[in-house]
């Protein structure tokens, strides 16, 4: 089962909503503040890319999803739309920024189909201790 | 209050936009409003970021956006930002390598006087 | 004035619920940050916002939800949050609505506008919270 789930309507003004949810989360879990920061980053990132670019404007039930899952000492997110499929992740104005800039602060991140081939899904990985979600290797 | 403030101040002839609290894609079209505002009365402009807890990849790009337009037209465009390594806003500047491209200082008179002098970059 | 981009839709539409589940254990910090921003954004009071956190934490602290997991479905209309909370264990409604207590005094009719249980008997597995 996971930490959290969260439905909301993908409009500019949840992701805060998604960002303070997840943000108490990682207090919860006892998150370092620096890691903390990183997955406020990106997680907003990942829902500013389903309000942004997931749903035609006039699409009625535009849904954003966030689904969070504590294994050790990782914390697994999910960031889920149900719209148009896999799209080109720009990031903001498309600065190129969005997705890698994701890659950056995660120590795994993952763009796909969503259940079923509906939507795209984000799936990123954070470790607790890690806070510049560098490679193993030491390099970020 | 339903959105963090963004509020306009002048100091010595310098527009200073201060950005507190949390802002991304809900907010970012204010900050734009006042960036452009600011460079069409042709004033230089500061952005203050030191009052800010959290800013995403739509801040940034109004922010970039404001550069280039100050630059076109040669205006003074600083940013002050908090100097410790690691503060949850200079983060996303070091993350993306944003740093050197803007004009960056830790405190307001000397961002006023860079932005003052024309610096934008 | 705030001008909204382009691509994004406002949250009028109500096809789409908020719903938060949370586990137990995270439920505190993560509902106190959520109605916090939620009360906020709906223009509560300084004080109705504290009372909204309050909520949050009698909630979060509450052993009465359905397989630890603490279910909260919000929404704002006219200045107002609304709370269902639930599904909740056997015997939850009741045990939520009545017996948090601070000084002997059942404290989410002191913190709410409206408590309502919905639903009855077996069935009653959610309680639906007012605050304006």
């Amino acid at each position: 089962m996971s930490e959290l789930h969260l439905v909301l309507p993908a409009a500019p003004e949840n992701v805060v909503v998604a960002r303070q949810a997840i943000t108490g989360l990682c207090e919860g879990l006892g998150f370092p503040s620096r890691a903390t920061d990183d997955v406020r980053l990106a997680v907003t990132e990942a829902c500013t890319n389903v309000v942004v670019h997931a749903y035609a404007a006039d699409t009625a039930a535009a849904q954003l999803e966030v689904e969070a899952n504590a294994v050790d000492q990782d914390l697994h997110i999910t960031v889920r739309d149900q719209g148009r499929g896999m799209g080109v992740f720009t990031g903001a104005a498309g600065l190129g920024l969005g997705l890698p800039l994701i890659a950056a602060l995660t120590r795994a991140v993952e763009m796909r189909a969503g259940p079923g081939g509906v939507g795209t899904e984000i799936a990123m990985t954070f470790s607790k201790d890690d806070a510049d979600g560098d490679d193993a290797d030491g390099r970020a | 209050m339903s959105a963090e403030p963004i509020i306009l101040d002048r100091r010595d002839g310098v527009a200073v936009v201060r950005v507190h609290g949390e802002h991304d894609v809900f907010t970012a079209p204010a900050l734009r409003e006042q960036v452009h505002a600011a460079i069409e009365q042709s004033a230089p402009l500061v952005i203050d970021l030191s009052g800010a807890t959290f800013i995403d990849s739509s801040v940034l790009a109004v922010l970039l956006g404001g550069l280039r337009r100050a630059r076109e037209a040669d205006l003074g465009y600083t940013l002050i930002l908090p100097g410790d390594e690691g503060a949850p806003v200079r983060r996303i500047f070091e993350v993306t390598g944003l740093v050197p491209v803007f004009a960056i200082q830790a405190t307001e008179p000397e961002a006023v006087a860079a932005a003052s002098a024309g610096v934008n970059a | 004035m705030v001008t909204t981009p382009m691509a994004a839709r406002s949250s009028v539409q109500t096809a789409v619920p908020s719903r938060i589940e949370v586990s137990a254990i995270a439920a505190g910090p993560v509902l106190a940050r959520v109605f916090g921003i939620v009360g906020a954004r709906a223009g509560l009071s300084l004080d109705r916002v504290s009372d909204l956190l309050l909520l949050a934490d009698t909630i979060a602290d509450a052993d009465v939800h359905a397989d630890a997991r603490v279910t909260v479905e919000f929404s704002i209309a006219d200045g107002q949050v609304e709370l269902v909370v639930g599904p909740l264990a056997d015997g939850g409604a009741e045990a939520l609505t009545s017996s948090p207590k601070i000084g002997g005094v059942a404290v989410l009719p002191r913190l709410a506008d409206q408590v309502e249980v919905l639903g009855s008997g077996a069935d009653a597995r959610r309680v639906r919270l007012v605050v304006a």
